[in-house]
C-alpha cells in the first residue's frame, strides 16, 4: 500500500524549497521521500491569476509539493531556519487524473487501448468504457458531411499511487490523441506531524 | 423526427409561407406582373420588380440551409450525412412551393433560370475538374523538413487555381501526409495547408474556387480575379507561407531524427495524361468567355448561350474521358469517388433554389427589402469583411453571389446584370460610372481567402481535416483551429492586406 501522503504549500522562493528538500533527500535518500513538485509532475496548484500575481510579485510564491506524511516533521524543523514557511498541510485523500479520446485511425487506437491494458502498479481505472462505432456508408471521401468510417472514442478516470499516476499521466501525454488534464487531489484535514 | 412529422412540418410551413407570400402580393398587387406581362417580367425575374415585391423574410429558406450546412456537421455529424440530402430538400421546398403557388410563371422562371444557368454548370465545372484530378497520383518517398513541406504546400497552392481547390487538396493532401507521418508534431502542416491550397491558392481563376465560378457565369471574365487580385494573393499567400516556414522549422527542430526506412520509392506522378484534359477544361472555359454562337432557348423563355451549352458539354466530354482512360487503382489512390460530387449537387440544389430572393431584393438596391445591408457595407473595405466574414462560417460560393449581387444593386440600381458586371470589372470608360474594380476585388478576395478562417468556410477544408484524422493526426476542434491557428496567423494577415489594398 502507498505511504500517505501530505501537500505541502511553502511560501518562498521555488529555487530555496528544491535544495531544501534535495539536502534532506541526500542527508538520508533511503529514509525520505519520495517528493514530487507539483509543477513539474503535472499535478494541479494554484490557478493563473495567483501565477500572474506571483509573477509580477503581488504576492509571495507558492509552491506545492507532495510529500510522504512521515516526513512532515523532517521538514517543519528544517523550514524554521531556512527563511521558507509552511502555508499549509492537508493530507491527501485520493488522487485522480482525468482524460479522454477521440480517434479515426485502428493503429492510434491500438496505441490507447495498449496504454490503458498496461496500468502502472497500483492504478485502476473508473468509468473506463471506450467505444468502437463503425459505419461502411461514411468510407471515403466527403466534404460537407464528414463522418468516419471508423471511430473510437472513450474517457475515464484513473485512481491510484502519486507514482503510478505520473507515470501514466506522462505515458499519456505522448499520445496528441488523449486530451488528459493534470493530476487532481482530494485534499483532506489539515496534516498534524 | 419520423417522416410524417417531417412532412407534416413541410407542409406546415409550406402553407404558412404561403398564406405570408400571399398576403404580401395583395398588399403590393400594384407590382405583381399580370398574367399578359408575365413573359415580360420573367426576363427580368432576378430583376428590381421581385426584388421590391419580396419581403426580408423569404431568405429565411436561405439562411436556413446555409445554417445546416455550417452547424449539423459539428452537432449531429452521422444525422447530417445520412439525411443531408432531404434537409436540402427541405429548405428548397420551403421556399419553392408557396413561391411557385404565388408568383406563379415569374417563379418558375427564377427557379428554372438559376438552376439551368447556375447550378448546372456550376456542378459540371466541379465534377469534370474533381474527376480530372482524381486522376492525378503523386507517389515517391517524401521526407518532411520544412523545406519539402513548404515546396508541397506551395505546388498545391500553385495547383489550387487550376484544378480547383478541392482537385489540388485531394492530389497533394496524402504525400503530405506521407511525408510527416514519422513526425510526433504535424497538425500545423495540415492546417496551413487548409489555409494555401484548399483556400487562398484558390484566388486567381474561376477555376480554384467555387465562388470565382460563379462571378465567371454572371459574366466576370476569366482572368479578371489574375489581373485584379494576384498582388493580394501574392501577399497573403507569401505571408502565411513565411509563417508556415517558422512554425514547421521550431517543430521540426524539437523532433527526433528521421527514421532510415530503407529503400526509397522514387518520386512520380502517375496519371498524367489528366493534364491533357485539365487543359481541355480550360480551353473550354475560356472559350465561352471569348466566343458567341448565338442563343439557344432552353424553356420558359430563358435563353442559354451556344457557347456555354458546348463549354458544359465539353467539360462532361473531358471528365468522360479521364474516367474512362486513368486507371482504377489511380482512382483509389486518391479514395475518389462520386460522394463528393452528390454532395454539392444535392446541397447546391437546394442553395440555389433559396438564394433567388436573397439576390433579387439585394439587386432591388435602396428598393428592396435589404437597403439596410447594402447601405451599411458600402465600401471595398467593408465589402472585403462582410463577404469574408460571412464566408468563414457559411459556405463562401453564396456568400460571394450574396455581395456580387448586393453590390451591384448598391452601385447600379436599376441597371441590367450584364452591363453592372462591366462595371463592377471597372469596364467604365465613357459610361460616366464609377468602377467597382475595388468592389469586386474586395468580394472576391474576401470570399477566397477567409473560407480557411473555420472548417466550415469552404468545402475541401473538412474533407482535409477527415483524411488527416484518419490518417491518425489529431487534428484540433472546430474553435481549436480558430484560437490555436486561423484567428491568431490569418486575421492578422487579413488586416494588413485590409489596409494596403483596400
Amino acid at each position: 500500500m502507498e505511504t500517505p501522503y501530505v501537500e505541502v504549500v511553502f511560501t518562498g522562493r521555488s529555487e530555496s524549497v528544491k535544495m531544501l528538500l534535495a539536502d534532506l533527500n541526500a542527508e538520508s535518500p533511503s529514509a525520505f521521500g519520495p517528493f514530487f513538485i507539483s509543477s513539474e509532475v503535472g499535478i494541479t496548484k494554484e490557478g493563473r491569476v495567483r501565477k500572474v500575481l506571483e509573477a509580477i510579485q503581488l504576492v509571495e510564491e507558492h509552491v506545492y509539493v507532495l510529500v510522504p506524511v512521515k516526513d512532515l516533521s523532517v521538514i517543519r524543523k528544517r523550514v524554521a531556519d531556512s527563511g521558507i514557511e509552511i502555508h499549509s498541510a492537508h493530507v491527501v485523500v485520493e488522487k485522480r487524473l482525468s482524460f479522454k479520446f477521440e480517434c479515426f485511425n485502428e493503429e492510434v487506437a491500438g496505441k490507447i487501448t495498449a496504454v490503458f491494458e498496461s496500468l502502472p502498479p497500483g492504478v485502476i481505472l473508473e468509468g473506463y468504457d471506450p467505444k468502437t462505432k463503425r459505419d461502411d456508408s461514411a468510407k471515403g471521401q466527403e466534404l460537407y458531411s464528414p463522418t468516419h468510417h471508423y471511430e473510437f472514442s472513450g474517457q475515464g478516470v484513473a485512481k491510484g499511487p502519486v507514482k503510478g499516476l505520473i507515470e501514466l499521466r506522462r505515458t499519456i501525454t505522448e499520445l496528441p490523441h488523449i486530451e488528459v488534464k493534470k493530476i487532481s487531489l482530494v485534499l483532506g484535514d489539515e496534516a498534524s506531524d | 423526427m419520423g417522416l410524417f412529422v417531417r412532412f407534416q412540418t413541410i407542409v406546415r410551413l409550406a402553407i404558412i409561407l404561403t398564406i405570408l407570400f400571399a398576403s404580401q402580393s395583395v398588399w403590393a398587387s400594384a407590382e405583381v406582373p399580370d398574367a399578359e406581362h408575365q413573359d415580360a417580367a420573367a426576363h427580368e425575374s432576378h430583376g428590381p420588380n421581385l426584388g421590391k415585391i419580396l419581403p426580408l423574410w423569404s431568405v429565411i429558406p436561405f439562411a436556413g440551409i446555409l445554417l445546416s450546412i455550417a452547424l449539423f456537421p459539428l452537432i449531429k455529424p452521422h444525422f447530417w450525412h445520412h439525411h443531408y440530402p432531404k434537409v436540402s430538400l427541405f429548405w428548397a421546398l420551403v421556399f419553392a412551393v408557396p413561391f411557385l403557388i404565388v408568383f406563379k410563371v415569374s417563379a418558375a422562371h427564377s427557379i428554372w433560370h438559376i438552376m439551368f444557368l447556375d447550378f448546372v454548370p456550376f456542378i459540371i465545372l466541379l465534377g469534370g475538374l474533381f474527376t480530372v484530378a482524381g486522376g492525378i497520383v503523386v507517389k515517391g518517398s517524401f521526407r518532411g523538413t520544412p523545406v519539402v513541406n513548404l515546396i508541397l504546400i506551395l505546388i498545391g497552392t500553385l495547383l489550387a487555381s487550376w484544378i480547383g481547390t478541392t482537385g489540388a487538396a485531394m492530389v497533394m493532401i496524402r504525400p503530405l501526409l506521407r511525408a510527416n507521418v514519422w513526425r510526433k508534431n504535424y497538425v500545423h502542416v495540415v492546417v496551413f495547408f487548409i489555409f494555401l491550397v484548399a483556400n487562398i491558392g484558390g484566388s486567381l481563376t474561376p477555376l480554384g474556387d467555387p465562388p470565382l465560378f460563379l462571378g465567371f457565369l454572371h459574366g466576370v471574365s476569366f482572368f479578371w480575379t489574375m489581373f485584379n487580385i494576384s498582388t493580394q494573393t501574392l501577399f497573403v499567400s507569401g505571408m502565411v507561407l513565411v509563417v508556415f516556414f517558422v512554425l514547421d522549422t521550431y517543430h521540426y527542430r524539437k523532433e527526433d531524427p528521421p527514421p532510415d526506412d530503407g529503400v526509397k520509392e522514387p518520386i512520380k506522378v502517375e496519371g498524367l495524361h489528366n493534364l491533357l484534359f485539365l487543359g481541355g477544361i480550360i480551353g473550354a472555359v475560356l472559350f465561352s468567355g471569348l466566343v458567341h454562337l448565338g442563343e439557344i432557348p432552353v424553356g420558359l423563355g430563358i435563353m442559354q448561350t451556344g457557347e456555354n451549352l458546348a463549354r458544359d458539354l465539353f467539360i462532361i466530354g473531358m471528365g468522360a474521358a479521364s474516367w474512362v482512360t486513368t486507371k482504377k487503382v489511380l482512382r483509389e489512390a486518391n479514395e475518389y469517388s462520386w460522394g463528393p460530387i452528390l454532395e454539392v449537387a444535392y446541397l447546391f440544389a437546394g442553395i440555389f433554389t433559396t438564394i433567388i430572393p436573397a439576390l433579387a431584393i439585394l439587386k432591388a438596391g435602396d428598393s428592396g427589402a435589404l437597403a439596410f445591408l447594402t447601405n451599411a457595407v458600402n465600401t471595398p473595405g467593408r465589402y472585403f469583411w462582410a463577404t469574408g466574414v460571412l464566408s468563414s462560417f457559411l459556405d463562401n460560393a453564396p456568400t460571394y453571389l450574396t455581395f456580387f449581387n448586393a453590390s451591384m444593386g448598391q452601385l447600379y440600381p436599376g441597371v441590367a446584370e450584364p452591363e453592372a458586371v462591366q462595371y463592377l470589372m471597372g469596364n467604365v470608360a465613357a459610361s460616366g460610372v464609377a468602377s467597382g474594380q475595388n468592389y469586386l476585388a474586395a468580394i472576391s478576395a474576401g470570399a477566397v481567402f477567409m473560407g480557411a478562417n473555420t472548417y466550415i468556410g469552404n468545402a475541401p477544408n473538412f474533407m482535409v481535416k477527415a483524411i488527416a484524422e484518419e490518417a491518425g493526426v489529431p487534428m484540433p476542434s472546430f474553435f481549436g483551429y480558430m484560437l490555436k491557428y486561423s484567428i491568431p496567423v490569418l486575421i492578422g494577415i487579413f488586416v494588413l492586406n485590409s489596409l494596403i489594398f483596400f
